[in-house]
């Protein structure tokens, strides 16, 4: 089903506080989570927001680290370590299962 | 020659204050009063709490400290987690501040807080982002203030008392590592377990808003609850919110600076200055007692144009009826008040008592004077003020007036409506008569020949020789006349019923 499968890309942001534990923690997590979703692009930019202020101001990230899913809308913001990611998927509308079977 | 008084307000050591103790630096909030009770303003780069219920103006203070702050050179971030930036900007200009100007100026920054209601969490969090962001925007600024609005909104996302508290010590060590002279406003707390109490022990000077209803009046006050290394002011004070911003009249303060009373002033009445030994004293406070038309409000008019013909700024505070209706009752006399008010320097000002509490009359009042300068205050009557709210608030609302005349160096006089059978006994009653200079009291009698004659007793001015007589006046079409009858010596019955 193609037109499905164009659904399935997505473009995440992750902002983080420098090396703080919480956001290394959540760094680790969502690689995890993108070895084991298959069958899907997934685009990650990390932003460190103690260098990268304005950004953080702009998308108004006041809690860190937060994982925000930029595409496809609506919109979401993740906040925390994302040691669930079961729920970390759910909330991306990610495929329940990394099989890729399609 | 108006001189300041070498009093000073007499403030006691708060317990655990170190009299030696190095001065805390103070950083002005630029808000009438508040700086007064602070004794200087709030302490320079340390956090202060402001607590307060919903329309208790916490919101209105920290911006009104940033905006003060920013016109006299300190740049200032607000962080809100409530209001939207929009809102904030459109109340401000309510009050005539334009945040927008200074934003553009590199003078101001809004920050919006709001977070999207549909966050998702997972994990462990915290609040560095928002202070990488706020660490970039006080670099980038040069900011010296910060108000942090609502920030319980901002811990409510932890849900859980014991994330809460991390969170505000970090918050805590953060603001002790930047010079920034911040203020953080939270709901009033209600439970005690509540984390954001803890707030109260990291800050280093707690103030409390709150608002409530008495005798049908709401009023505002403010507490200073405590003061690392400064005493202060520790009662409640009644503030309003005026219409530029926040107002304090703190009573105990006012009362004890004072300026000397200046040179005489004519009353502008033929005759009358005679019976006066001179005239009345600028700077004084005089009060005029009578019953209904006995003529009290058109010696009034009469005093108020003669004063603004000859170049003086008066003001007329009119509780009884419309300009118009004023206007037209005193013409009949002679007297042109639109003629007056086309010079410029006399001004009315008409205010219905029920309409708002003593503390919004004094603080349109106050301003009315500021704006003016004025140097005469006429108020007629004061026995509205009755009607503003209790005896008590009648009488804080005469004596304070009459405080804040005198600071001034402005001429306040005070029309008192009185019972005729007890016309004397009614001004002394009031409380007040031992902060009046200059007492007078007006009369009609229908003596025994059928003739209507109205009257006029001085019964004291301070400093001066005055006749103790009842002396007789007329109203012609040409105002009050004293001149052609002079008071007889069988007349000088100064006791009446």
């Amino acid at each position: 089903m193609p037109a499905a499968k164009v659904e399935m890309n997505r473009k995440l942001m992750l902002f983080v506080a420098g090396n703080e534990p919480n956001s290394v923690t959540a760094l680790a997590n969502l690689n995890r989570l993108r070895q084991c979703v298959r069958g899907c692009e997934i685009d990650v930019e990390v932003v460190d927001v103690l260098v990268h202020h304005p950004m953080a101001l702009e998308r108004r990230i006041l809690i860190t680290p937060c994982l925000v899913l930029v595409h496809p809308p609506p919109e979401v913001m993740i906040v925390g370590s994302l040691t669930d990611l079961d729920k970390v998927r759910l909330a991306l509308r990610l495929p329940a299962d990394g099989t890729g079977d399609g | 020659m108006p001189t300041e008084s070498p009093i000073t307000p007499y403030v006691l050591p708060q317990p655990g204050v170190d009299a030696n103790a190095v001065p805390v630096a103070k950083a002005s909030t630029g808000i009438a009063g508040l700086d007064e009770i602070l004794i200087g303003g709030l302490p320079r780069d340390r956090t202060t709490l402001v607590g307060g219920g919903p329309g208790s103006g916490k919101t209105l203070l920290g911006v009104e400290f940033l905006y003060r702050g920013a016109l006299a050179g300190e740049p200032g971030i607000l962080l809100t987690f409530e209001e939207r930036p929009e809102s904030i900007r459109r109340n401000a200009l309510t009050l005539g501040w334009d945040l927008a100007a200074l934003e553009r100026d590199g003078r101001l920054r809004i920050l919006d807080g709001n977070l999207p209601t549909n966050i998702v969490t997972s994990g462990e969090f915290d609040i560095r982002g928002v202070l990488a962001i706020l660490a970039g925007q006080v670099r980038d600024l040069g900011a010296r203030r910060l108000v942090i609005d609502a920030a319980d909104l901002l811990l409510r996302l932890f849900r859980d008392p014991h994330r809460e508290e991390e969170q505000l010590i970090i918050l805590h060590d953060w603001l002790l590592e930047n010079p920034l002279t911040t203020i953080i406003t939270v709901k009033t707390l209600q439970q005690p377990s509540d984390p954001a109490n803890r707030l109260e022990y990291l800050t280093d000077c707690v103030l409390r808003l709150d608002q409530r209803v008495l005798g049908q009046v709401s009023t505002r006050r403010v507490r200073v609850l405590k003061y690392r290394g400064s005493p202060f002011f520790s009662n409640e004070y009644p503030y309003v919110i005026g219409s530029r911003g926040l107002v304090l009249m703190p009573v105990s303060s006012m009362s004890l600076v004072a300026r000397a009373v200046g040179p005489r002033f004519s009353s502008g009445v033929p005759g009358l200055d005679a019976v006066l030994g001179g005239g009345l004293f600028r700077g004084s406070s005089v009060l005029i007692g009578g019953s209904s038309g006995t003529g009290k409000t058109l010696l009034a008019c009469t005093m108020a144009i003669a004063a603004s013909a000859r170049g003086e700024r008066v003001l007329y505070v009119n509780f009884e009826e419309s300009f118009e209706s004023l206007a037209s009752s005193v013409r009949s006399a002679g007297l042109d008040l639109d003629d007056a008010l086309h010079r410029g320097n006399l001004q009315f000002l008409t205010a219905m008592p029920e309409a708002a509490g003593i503390e919004e009359h004094l603080c349109h009042i106050f301003e009315a004077i500021e704006r003016q300068g004025s140097e005469h205050v006429f108020v007629d009557a004061i026995n509205a003020a009755q009607r503003i709210g209790c005896e008590q608030a009648a009488f804080d609302f005469v004596v304070r007036l009459v405080a804040h005349c005198r600071m001034r160096g402005a001429t306040c006089v005070l029309l008192n409506q009185t019972d005729p059978r007890h016309a004397i006994e009614q001004i002394s009653g009031v409380g007040i008569s031992s902060m009046i200079d200059a007492l007078l009291t007006l009369r009609q009698v229908w003596p025994d020949d059928a003739t209507h004659r109205r009257q006029l007793l001085v019964i004291k001015i301070r400093g001066t020789r005055h006749l103790h007589a009842w002396n007789t006046f007329q109203i012609t079409d040409a105002g009050i006349d004293f001149g052609a009858t002079a008071p007889s010596p069988s007349s000088t019955d100064r006791a009446t019923g």
